[in-house]
């Protein structure tokens, strides 16, 4: 599916799911399974896409959604869109699942995903608290937006500083977008209607501050930005699709060689087909990329979609374990990644043995991508 | 002790369960509801080997469980049974000085190519399923795959086995252990699980090639492309790798539509696919040449097109895009057809096609290599339970064994009524039989599947 075709697609109704679902369950191929990252730990066939769809049309006409066996086939998804890259039924998780878990939702299935989606909703981030600090002075509106997404700015405020840096440095001071989420817990959650009144609100927040060009830091916000918005005229960028344009070199000298795996997040790579840029910049930055065995649109979730972690989270540490580990036996310097949330899942189950860094954190020092003085 | 107890305490480092979705999703892949009374999923060798002592004990059938593609439905056993499940054997341990490959039973060929492509080694077996088929799987229906024409089955590439039997012993094959038991790889290369349960296989692997070219060709007609590949075969120009045949037109109007024009626009009903590896230069060579000779009886497709189209043999292999999985469903028999009478194969699938009402669904292909001939009826929703699709289905069979045709591509399982499997056997029949006697006394394996089931009654018969 191309970035094009991926754009403004809607959670398809139930029946649509279950058709889905059926369709899949007429097909013995399991394309599916490899790389699935709920059946590379769990190993059971009910672990994989093609078992989950056969669990959901044996049991979901009879019994409905609630129940355990739909719970497990629908909840235990990392939403990471896998398997839709090579189904040859069309089964599409990305928006049938989600449809699925809103059918639960709504027959009083409780999810351990309400909780963020409804902090998202009534708060404005899932995470309870913001740094906006790096905001100080932006202005309110312009053609150049930046979302930061709300990780960074509960987590890691300073690479909202670096990106906001490099942008005044070339010229594109950006209005700050930081009151509303994305939606992405909630879309999760299978809250479909919340999800969609909130998008709007966002849209109507973009289009009063004018903004044509957004660079986002999360690529599971642009994900929702991108694919799960109704079209717009603005273009929404990946900080490492804008870095790839605007190379991080200062002063044409160019920072050590350093042996690098680059851990391609799921939501961007697939869902948004962002997989030279981040290599470019990382060429840039004078790094050596080495492949994990499975990159680019192959590249495995490291535990982290979904709401996986929340929902699973001992199968979402196995699946960062099994990144950091093959790094390992790379022998790389250290794993970069472009999304906080992939960073921090392999970070923990690195300890320590090996670095993992943003793809910010190796630009040059000075918080304007090494433009010193020319913004 | 229930029998979920008794596998868990015998084997602590195995899944074990019996859980409705697990049996579901397992069920309607292996064959009718409850023909599975638990799922074990092992992650050693010494764990299969406490499951197989147990349930060979209890008189509880076993069933191999490996990719789950089900191809042959060996995954459909005569009992109810307990499916073992092998995808976590799965390690990988590549030899790069001594040109081969260790893999554990549950590792996909694509895995293992993977492993070796770093080291510019291939692993050369290289089914549709090469994503979703483990080699355990593989190696038990002997299967071949898109490189079969140049270099032969997965058994072909076999230098040795470990296999765990039915009671639980484990053996290497050949090698310490196998000793005066009588048994070679042959033993459980092909047999579908019934004469033991393939734990890890040692592969000779081959040099990358360093370059490969595609050529694209259409045809008017099914003639025009055996006779091509024939003078191919005899200007010593068979492709490294080849898939030829006629589009049904049930499938053609479902195609992608980049398929439909290319169809149109060379009034074609017959393609062909074909590859050619090697040095750059002598892999461009052969392709040319081939061009030459193919332009005779066919239109050359534009490069761009059989370029694009390679990459997705896997997809093609499996069933047309656009129209498996959406409406239509591929029943498919693998026939091994001596070339010299294909087109009395295919005039006769034609011909009961016709007979049947059944023309426009049913396709004839030949694949990677002159006698490995396939028919393929595309049937849409409800179709198969028809007396025109049984029919179809038992004309094709008696046309194969009439023909002295072998149907092993992708084994037997319970695809076949017993007598049909016995009469294609043939003369392996009795040697069979008396393997699984020695080797299985109790009919633990795979009871049914491949040959009829001896076996006690036991507790999982209940």
């Amino acid at each position: 599916m191309t970035r094009d075709q991926r754009r403004g697609r809607k959670a398809p109704p139930i029946a649509d799911a279950l058709g889905r679902a059926r369709r899949c369950a007429s097909v013995e191929c399991a394309y599916c399974r490899d790389g699935c990252p709920s059946f590379i730990i769990g190993s059971l066939e009910t672990d994989s896409p093609r078992g989950k769809n056969r669990v959901l049309a044996a049991t979901m006409e009879e019994r409905g959604p609630g129940g355990p066996a739909v719970a497990r086939a629908v909840m235990e998804c990392a939403l990471c869109g896998r398997c839709e890259e090579v189904c040859l039924a069309d089964a599409d998780p990305f928006t049938s699942i989600p449809g699925l878990r809103a059918e639960r939702a709504a027959s009083g299935e409780r999810s351990p995903l309400e909780e963020p989606a409804k902090r998202a909703l009534d708060d404005g981030t899932p995470f309870g608290a913001k740094d906006v600090s790096w905001a100080d002075g932006l202005p309110p509106s312009g053609r150049w937006g930046y979302f930061p997404g709300c990780n960074v700015l509960a987590n890691r405020p300073d690479l909202a500083r670096i990106a906001v840096g490099v942008m005044r440095a070339n010229g594109h001071g950006p209005v700050p977008l930081t009151e509303i989420c994305c939606g992405s817990p909630v879309y999760n959650a299978g809250m479909l209607e919340a999800f969609e009144r909130n998008a709007a609100g966002l849209i109507d927040l973009m289009a009063r501050a004018g903004v044509r060009h957004v660079v986002v830091s999360c690529p599971g916000c642009l994900n929702v930005l991108e694919n799960l918005f109704p079209p717009s005229r603005v273009e929404f960028l990946h900080i490492s699709e804008y870095l790839s344009r605007h190379p991080p070199v200062r002063d044409g000298r160019r920072l050590a060689p350093r042996r690098v795996a680059y851990h391609d997040p799921c939501n961007l790579a697939r869902k948004c087909g962002v997989i030279d840029e981040p290599r470019a910049v990382l060429a840039a930055l004078g790094c050596e990329v080495v492949e994990f065995a499975c990159h680019g649109r192959e590249a495995v979730c490291c535990g982290g979609g979904g709401g996986l972690a929340r929902v699973e989270p001992e199968r979402s540490r196995a699946l960062a374990l099994r990144a950091v580990e093959e790094a390992l036996g790379l022998g790389v310097d250290a794993i970069v990644t472009c999304c906080l949330t992939c960073r921090d899942r392999l970070a923990r189950e690195a300890d320590g043995r090996v670095e993992v860094s943003m793809i910010e954190d190796l630009l040059p020092a000075g918080g304007d991508g090494g433009r010193e003085g020319c913004g | 002790m229930g029998l979920l107890d008794d596998l868990a305490g015998a084997a602590p480092g195995a899944t074990v369960t019996a859980a409705d979705d697990d049996l579901t999703a397992y069920r309607d892949i292996g064959g009718p509801a409850g023909r599975f009374i638990a799922i074990a999923v092992p992650r050693s060798a010494e764990d299969v080997a406490a499951i197989l002592r147990s349930c060979d004990a209890r008189g509880v059938p076993v069933v191999p469980w490996g990719g789950g593609t089900n191809l042959s439905k060996a995954l459909s056993p005569a009992r109810r049974a307990v499916a073992l499940d092998l995808k976590a054997l799965d390690r990988i341990t590549p030899d790069i000085a001594g040109m081969s490959v260790r893999a554990g039973a549950g590792a996909t060929p694509d895995r293992i190519d993977r492993a070796l492509a770093r080291h510019g080694l291939r692993f050369h077996h290289d089914p549709w399923s090469r994503t979703s088929a483990t080699v355990g799987g593989s190696l038990a229906l002997n299967s071949a795959g898109c490189l079969y024409g140049g270099y032969g089955r997965i058994g072909d590439q076999v230098a040795s086995l470990v296999v765990a039997l039915a009671d639980g012993t484990v053996i290497d094959v050949p090698g310490p252990g196998a000793d005066g038991r009588g048994v070679t790889p042959a033993t459980f290369i092909g047999t579908e699980g019934t004469m033991g349960v393939i734990l890890e296989a040692t592969f000779r692997v081959h040099r990358r090639p360093e370059a490969y070219r595609t050529l694209g060709f259409g045809f008017r007609s099914f003639r025009g492309l055996f006779e091509g590949l024939s003078d191919l075969e005899e200007g010593g120009l068979r492709p490294d790798s080849f898939i030829g045949g006629t589009v049904p037109r049930n499938v053609a109007r479902l195609q992608p539509a980049a398929d439909r024009a290319m169809m149109r626009a060379l009034g074609i009903r017959c393609g062909l696919f074909a590859y050619f590896e090697g040095t750059e230069e002598a892999a461009a060579e052969r392709s040319e040449a081939a061009s030459a000779l193919l332009s005779d009886h066919g239109r050359r497709m534009p490069q761009g097109y059989s370029d694009a189209w390679w990459p997705r043999r896997h997809v093609y292999f499996e069933g047309n895009p656009g129209a498996v999985g959406r409406s239509l469903s591929a029943h498919v028999r693998d026939l091994v057809i001596p070339p010299g009478r294909t087109m009395e194969a295919h005039a006769r699938v034609e011909e009961l096609a016709a007979s049947l009402g059944l023309a426009d669904m049913v396709s004839t292909t030949l694949f990677t290599s002159l006698d490995a001939f396939t028919v393929a009826l595309y049937l849409g929703p409800g179709e198969r339970d028809t007396e025109a699709f049984r029919a179809f289905e038992g004309g094709v069979v008696d046309m194969a064994l009439d023909m002295g045709s072998v149907m092993r591509i992708h084994g037997y399982g319970s695809n076949f009524d017993p007598e049909v499997v016995r009469r294609a056997l043939g003369g392996r029949f009795d040697g069979l039989m008396a393997a699984k006697r020695a080797l299985d006394p109790n009919w633990t394996l795979n009871p049914g599947i491949l040959l009829p089931d001896m076996g006690e009654r036991g507790e999982g018969n209940a």
